[in-house]
């Protein structure tokens, strides 16, 4: 299937997204001016699949690499930090969902054990009733 | 393949801010200045070029502005300011100063080859 100009560069722009670590304001700022380079450049010249466009603009790695070779090392370690710091985030959100998901179960069982204790002392005493009335 | 990509990250930067320090230029207009200009010796993608630009404007050396295309459609150029002409002058001399050093070692280990091999 023949993908258009567009399409084309929408899926680029998608795939150099996908690649980035973290994707902050910067980022997007950045992704939304290459788009519109990519735009400009396809106002003009024709291409008509993915390896036209990696010729002309790289690969999606490349691009990825290109934005953190700039980068000076003061910025990459904040980068570094900032998506540490995120994984440590989820993986504390993680264990305070779990830790719940498991109270919650912890008393649903409890409160089941107890309804099947009260339920098994109510068939006693009918059971008991039941003899005495003939 | 990596070490050209490695190599040419390096002067990247100084390409960009020569040209614009001879006129305004958008990102296509710059990435086949460079090819035409070295002889097509040198091909850089139009990312690499335009993230180097992207840096250079977030660091104040250059600025972006959109010029009108035909009827609706509008172009970025790239302006280069003192700040980025005083860093392209920066640039060229550490280019100069590296490749001076590089050829000076490579002259003297060819020359060291030469005088083993009539030895």
């Amino acid at each position: 299937m023949k993908m258009s100009k567009e399409s084309l560069i929408k899926k680029y722009v998608r795939d150099v997204r996908t690649l980035f670590p973290i994707h902050g304001k910067t980022e997007k700022a950045y992704l939304n001016k290459m788009a519109e380079n990519m735009e400009d450049f396809a106002a003009d010249h024709d291409f008509s699949s993915m390896e036209e466009l990696y010729a002309e603009f790289g690969d999606p790695k490349d691009a990825i690499y290109q934005y953190y070779s700039t980068l000076d090392a003061a910025d990459l370690f904040k980068i570094i930090k900032l998506r540490n710091l995120l994984k440590y985030v989820i993986a504390f959100t993680c264990a305070i969902f779990l830790a719940a998901f498991l109270f919650v179960l912890a008393i649903l069982y409890q409160e089941h054990q107890l309804l099947m204790r009260e339920e098994a002392t109510y068939t006693i005493i009918t059971t008991t009733e039941y003899e005495v009335s003939p | 393949m990596a070490a050209k990509n490695y190599f040419l990250s390096g002067i990247t930067e100084l390409l960009i801010l020569y040209f614009l320090n001879q006129k305004d230029c958008y990102v296509y207009e710059i990435t086949k200045a460079i090819s035409d200009f070295s002889g097509g010796a040198l091909v850089i993608s139009q990312n690499t070029i335009y993230t180097a630009a992207y840096k250079l404007e977030n660091d104040n050396m250059i600025t972006e502005y959109s010029k009108l295309v035909g009827k609706k459609r509008t172009r970025v150029y790239y302006h280069v300011e003192d700040a980025g002409r005083a860093y392209l002058n920066e640039l060229l001399e550490t280019f100069q100063t590296t490749f001076h050093g590089i050829s000076q070692i490579l002259t003297k280990q060819i020359k060291e080859e030469i005088e083993d091999e009539n030895e």
